[in-house]
């Protein structure tokens, strides 16, 4: 399928009137719901938590370590009415976090991928396709829901797939890039100890003013090409939508320019910029390496880690009054293979896990599953209950339920796939 | 690169500037709105002067000279002549490195795994440095047959590879201090066998084999990258009965179950033929080793084979004695596509004898030039060029060329390309020749126990904006964005800012970068006529004096009463014109 860009009244008002733009769909949302991304990049191990699996000779659990701890157990325990398996010694976030948050939050089993790339899985968990041609969905999303934000999706994972719909995204720099671009004083300091050129506020706009009136003249030149109307439309609305950004600031003072945020510090501020409408989805990255070739043992601070973190971030959205409208979403790309390898480590298995709270959830349930081969089994897609005439959950299900539920016509972006429908019931 | 400064003289500037608008004048430039009227060859075609400005971002990353310009304005044939002589020069071979480099994903400095510790003879070396050594490394051979107009061929069948001071020091191959080259041309010293790029140690360190992999995912990228022939994007269906963490499982799987032959009856037997490659060289790896003082037992980790030793500097990473160890895993032995051979320049040959590579070449420069995806490419646009460069001897420079003749290039209307994106790469190249300026960063200016040291900000995707200004960062994002995004117009309004005032205040210490450029003069016909000049040199575009352009112009420098604030105004709007962010 040739892909297009759903088309939109320009951000623009007149200025580009005659241009390709056509006028159109409504930037008015369907509900206020945003949506927070965090990626497990590498393939968690989903016996670890989320789908238990005990005594099943094809599959080796988490890795125990009674001889030098004798308090190492594995247990599988019902918490908020969901069985995960637990290690109070190894992960006890895990445990906390469910215990006081489990029941806003749904588990996903037995996702099929379909791949056991990274960078292939990346894709199709991402943005429902198997092309990196395509916009992931937190920019889907941001995209159709962006309504008078300065921009629709941010992105500190360095994972997010912007296809045609750039305008309304912001790729931002891993390492507080974007907090230098609005703050200068931030930035790097120059080797040769000289410093940046700041243009006076006056003259920032007099320039944004004479490149819009540069883009109308080039534009009635290229008036044959809709191609390249196309991508003047989008150089002003991107000029349009950083003068907003450049006007409002962003609240990214929690970033170091230059230095690697921790992911509790990077979830924080993905909360200030949903909180201050900077964006209508973010997405970030877990930050630890969950690709455990050689060893198991990762898995374990790795996500002992990572629910600790998301406690963190689950707090805050709940006291700022948040959770209700943020959708958080925690995925992994795919899982580990059910045995052990000759290193000790696990391999890649096309099949994963996602984890969801708030954002209009029905927590405390566990939706789809996977047999004793940790292979996905068929669910009912309308409520995610496993159920042997059924259908697979793909990556496509899921990718188009997601945007279901956060309000957006699924069928235009994924025509023809039914999605997911099990977050809500 | 940067042009040499010239030295302004009143006289020279008088002359150029009298020489700009004279021309100008006589092609009845200068008025009406929507840029300079250049006679055009058909209504729906570009003008001369626009389809050298495109053919010149496309092949240079640079903009035309006002020479040039004029010259195609009175001779618009001249125009195929000039991008010939583009594709014999350096930033020629630039081009084609940055394209190498992503299409390769060697440019990914964000995977912290990469980085070469400062340890031994590394000391003081600082991580910035040693890791730009190790990623332009194989793209030497790609600037090497750029500069040398060598048949493509080469990239996979060189038996040679290059050398510097910080590759010799961590790898150990030879390297003449007294010779002035910062790369010099070597042979390789380990035994391995020369097949370009295929023998090239970056290529095998950024992509691994992890675990059980055995060099599987290092064949996908010889497939999909040189042969356009992506197995490992393909669907995966595991028969859950096959224990996939057992490699003795998955070699009798791979050779009787009919989902998996499908894949690895390509994909295993060329992997064989890199199993002289240690399967990853880490970091931790380098570090691990010398915390055990480089010692001759094995490394005390599952992750590494071999010594301690071969993970300290100079690191050993190839041996030809571990090439057969396919047999022992009980795998298929090296074939290509069912062609037995059991070396890496007999790989190398099958690859430049097999077909694809022809049609592939075509699709990744085509795909790069003209900004589609590689397997958009038509099959009509291949074909051709793929015989046309197999005749030319596989000219890098003629195909090049070829792709930017094409019609669709020189199209304004529906037919055409439409604007292409200006690539950071491209962006900074082209300011950095306009004003000398480098946008270049300070990560860790005080103490640092593992220093980067100074970061090209429009090149690097870890701690500048590359990946924010729409380039890829080779790692997770190997897509670039096309489309003018928020980000990237904030990153080039910064960058543009800095190096228009930095080109003013040049010019106010007399160190012009542009030839007569004195912002100190204040008359209004001088400042309209260093305008004029600007404007042609800038956005490629002729102008006269009286112009509207240059009112416009003119408005931005007198906005503001300091005339250094006025005119890195005007010149920061003419770097972010359209005709600078598209082309």
């Amino acid at each position: 399928m040739k892909l297009t860009r759903p088309s939109r009244r320009s951000f623009l008002g007149g200025l580009l009137s005659g241009m390709a733009l056509a006028p159109g769909l409504s930037w008015a949302s369907s509900g206020d719901r945003q949506l927070l991304v965090i990626t497990a990049a590498g393939g968690w191990d989903v016996t670890y938590t989320f789908d238990p699996k005990v005594g099943i000779p094809h599959i080796d659990g988490p890795e125990v370590d009674l001889t030098h701890l004798t308090d190492d157990v594995e247990a599988v325990q019902t918490i908020a009415g969901m069985p995960l398996m637990v290690n109070p010694r190894k992960r006890p976030a895990v445990t906390a976090f469910f215990e006081k948050w489990g029941h806003r939050t749904a588990i996903v089993n037995g996702i099929w991928v379909g791949a056991i790339g990274h960078p292939t899985c990346t894709v199709r968990i991402l943005t429902g396709t198997p092309s990196d041609k395509r916009p992931d969905i937190s920019v889907i999303a941001g995209n159709e829901l962006v309504g008078d934000r300065p921009l629709g999706s941010v992105d500190f994972s360095g994972f997010g797939f912007s296809g045609p719909l750039g305008v309304t995204h912001g790729a931002m720099g891993a390492r507080g890039q974007a907090r230098a671009l609005v703050e200068r004083s931030a930035a790097l300091p120059r080797p040769d100890g000289t410093t940046s050129t700041v243009l006076p506020d006056a003259a920032q706009v007099a320039i944004d003013e004479h490149v819009r009136r540069r883009i109308a003249a080039v534009a009635g030149a290229s008036r044959h090409n809709p191609a390249a109307q196309q991508q003047l439309a989008d150089l002003a609305e991107s000029l349009d939508r950083s003068q907003i950004l450049r006007d409002q600031g962003l609240p990214l003072d929690r970033l170091g320019v230059g230095q690697e945020a921790t992911p509790g510090t990077l979830g924080l501020t993905l909360v200030d910029l949903l909180e201050r409408n900077v964006c209508r989805t973010a997405m970030m990255d877990s930050s630890f390496h969950w690709d455990t070739h050689y060893g198991t043992s990762t898995q374990h601070t790795n996500y002992e880690a990572t629910f600790a973190d998301l406690h963190v971030l689950i707090d805050e959205l709940e006291a700022r009054g948040m959770l209700d409208r943020v959708l958080v979403c925690v995925i992994s790309e795919m899982t580990r293979t059910p045995l052990v390898n000759a290193l000790g480590g696990k391999d890649h298995w096309p099949h994963t896990s996602a984890l969801f709270i708030g954002g209009g959830v029905v927590g405390g349930r566990v939706r789809g599953a996977t047999d004793d081969y940790l292979e996905s089994l068929p669910v009912d897609l309308a409520t995610g209950a496993v159920d042997p005439a059924g259908e697979l959950l793909r990556y496509d299900n899921l990718a188009a339920g997601l945007l279901d539920h956060l309000g957006v016509d699924a069928e235009r972006w994924f025509p023809g796939i039914t999605p997911f429908r099990g977050l809500a019931v | 690169m940067t042009r040499p400064l010239p030295t302004s003289s009143p006289s020279s500037r008088a002359q150029l500037l009298a020489g700009v608008a004279g021309w100008a004048l006589a092609l009845g430039l200068g008025s009406g709105c929507g840029g300079a009227p250049e006679p055009v060859a058909s209504p729906h075609e570009l003008s001369a002067v626009d389809q050298l400005l495109r053919g010149s971002m496309a092949l240079r990353g640079l903009r035309p000279s006002p020479a040039e310009v004029e010259r195609v304005t009175r001779d618009p044939a001249a125009v195929p002549e000039l991008l010939r002589s583009y594709t014999e020069t350096e930033a020629f071979a630039e081009v084609l490195a940055d394209m190498h480099a992503q299409q390769l994903m060697l440019r990914a400095n964000g995977i912290p795994k990469l980085v070469l510790p400062q340890r031994g003879p590394l000391e003081g070396i600082a991580l910035g440095e040693s890791q730009e050594a190790e990623q332009e490394w194989p793209l030497q051979l790609v600037r090497h047959v750029a500069r040398n107009d060598l048949p493509y061929t080469e990239v996979v069948t060189a038996d040679y590879t290059f050398s510097s001071d910080i590759i010799s020091r961590a790898y150990g191959l030879p390297y003449d201090p007294t010779d002035p080259a910062e790369w010099q041309q070597v042979d390789w010293h380990d035994g391995r066998p020369g097949a370009g790029l295929l023998s090239e140690t970056t290529l095998w360190r950024r992509h691994v084999s992890n675990g059980a992999n055995f060099n599987r995912l290092r064949a996908d990228i010889i497939a999909d990258r040189l042969l356009c022939d992506p197995i490992g994007g393909r669907d995966v269906t595991i028969e859950g009965s096959i224990a996939v963490s057992d490699p003795d499982e998955v070699a009798l799987a791979v050779s009787t179950q009919p989902e998996c032959i499908a894949c690895h009856q390509a994909l295993d037997p060329l992997g064989g033929f890199l199993w002289g490659f240690k399967p990853q060289i880490s970091k931790s790896a380098i570090q691990l080793a010398y915390d055990h003082d480089c010692g001759d037992e094995p490394i005390p980790s599952w992750q590494y084979t071999g010594d301690v030793a071969d993970y300290c500097y100079p690191l050993k990473t190839y041996n030809p004695e571990w090439e057969a160890d396919w047999a022992g895993w009980g795998l298929r032995a090296p074939n290509y596509y069912g062609q037995p051979a059991s070396y890496l320049d007999e790989l190398g040959q099958m690859v430049a004898d097999d077909p694809r590579f022809a049609t592939c070449t075509v699709r990744r420069f085509y795909s790069w030039f003209a900004q589609v995806d590689v397997d958009e490419v038509p099959y009509d646009v291949v074909e051709p060029l793929a015989a046309d460069l197999v005749a030319s001897g596989w000219s890098t420079r003629e195909l090049a060329v070829a792709i930017v003749r094409r019609p669709e290039f020189r199209r304004s209307d529906d037919a055409g390309l439409g604007l292409l994106a200006t690539r950071p790469e491209q962006y900074a190249r082209a300011l950095t020749e306009l004003t000398g300026y480098r946008w270049i960063g300070a990560v860790d200016a005080g103490n640092c126990d593992l220093c980067w040291g100074e970061v090209d900000l429009a090149r690097s995707a870890l701690h500048g904006y590359r990946n924010v200004a729409g380039g890829t960062d080779d790692d997770n994002i190997i897509r670039p964005t096309h489309t003018t995004t928020p980000m990237k117009w904030l990153a080039l309004s910064v960058f543009a800012q800095d190096a228009a005032g930095h080109a003013v205040a040049e010019a106010i210490a007399g160190r012009s970068p542009f030839p007569g450029f004195d912002p100190t003069l204040r008359d209004e016909s001088a400042t309209r006529a260093q305008l004029a000049d600007l404007h042609l040199r800038v956005l490629s575009a002729p102008v006269t004096a009286d112009s509207p352009e240059v009112d416009a112009l003119v408005e931005l420098v007198e906005s503001s009463s300091d005339p250094t604030t006025g005119w890195t105004t005007a010149l920061t709007a003419l770097f972010l014109d359209p005709r600078m962010l598209l082309h």
